[in-house]
């Protein structure tokens, strides 16, 4: 998959690191996911900042049993911070977790079921990844 | 070259700025029927415009997702048949139903988006009335339609 170097004009300032930074976290991602036991595929989505040229950046699609989970990258900065990924349900396409980019470390937000109300924040790792996707999956 | 999840996200964006626009509107009604400081209703505009603007909100959004839809589709028909012309809409639900380059779709899915186009229609051209489909499952039904679609096809740029 190509990513995010197609086009004829250097990209904006900071697409180039935000790119590199959603390289790792896919590439930490896949490895979590698939060693709890998800398959994983690798495709890629259009991003068009206003007065800039498109890019695209990477989407990370996980299927397990009846569960699939789509990693989305959202917006390259949100006010006051970096980076947002959401985690979709799919087929319908319903966001169910956020992953935000604090100072070069990923938090998943997440509200676990059934009835939390509040959203937990916690460091992204393979421990956490693996207890929000089983939370997830189990209500799917 | 067409991708799914560019369409697939901006469906939903879609339903989030509707989202936002009927909440800030709401806002500004309520601001102007209490006369606060700062809710004036814009020149030349009544308190009905707004009335009517905050009835009218959903349906514009509606049609602007099913747009985003059936342009992917589109797209998608003439890659797959080669043909550069045009298709109504209700040719290219039906056409759709044959094709399965992803996942399988519910059975239902079909009628489900057909009602969406139906009631979209109503809404652009006010004959033949159709029961309303709220955004939110417009949202729904266009998602799992689009499971049929691979992840990316070759897009009238590429070819």
């Amino acid at each position: 998959m190509a990513t995010g170097k197609a086009g004829t004009s250097s990209p904006p300032r900071g697409v180039d690191d935000w790119l590199d930074i959603l390289k790792d976290l896919m590439s930490n991602v896949k490895a979590w996911a698939e060693a709890a036991g998800w398959e994983t595929r690798l495709t890629g989505r259009d991003v068009n900042e206003r007065g800039f040229r498109r890019y695209e950046v990477p989407v990370l699609v996980l299927d397990r049993g009846e569960a699939e989970v789509s990693l989305v990258p959202v917006a390259r900065e949100v006010p006051g911070g970096g980076g947002l990924v959401d985690l979709y349900l799919m087929p319908d396409f319903d966001a169910v977790a956020s992953l935000y980019e604090e100072g070069g470390r990923w938090f998943l937000h997440y509200t676990f079921q059934p009835g939390r109300i509040e959203a937990e924040r916690f460091p992204l790792d393979e421990a956490s990844l693996s207890r929000v996707l089983n939370d997830i999956a189990a209500h799917a | 070259m067409p991708k799914l999840y560019s369409v697939r996200f901006e469906i939903g964006e879609t339903l989030a700025e509707y989202k936002v626009a009927r909440a800030a509107l709401i806002r500004f009604q309520q601001g102007v029927q209490n006369a606060q400081h700062g809710f004036q209703p814009p020149k030349g505009t009544h308190p009905r415009h707004l009335d009517r603007a905050l009835e009218e909100l959903e349906g514009t959004y509606l049609i602007r997702m099913w747009a985003v839809f059936e342009a992917a589709w589109v797209s998608f028909w003439r890659h797959r048949t080669g043909n550069a012309g045009m298709i109504k809409a209700g040719n290219l639900i039906q056409w759709a139903k044959g094709v399965q380059e992803g996942h399988r779709a519910a059975e239902d899915v079909t009628d489900d988006v057909d009602r969406m186009r139906l009631y979209r229609n109503f809404l652009v051209h006010g004959d033949h009335p159709a029961p309303r489909v709220s955004i939110e499952d417009a949202k729904t039904h266009l998602n799992r339609h689009l499971v049929k679609l691979p992840d990316q096809w070759p897009g009238e740029d590429d070819e």
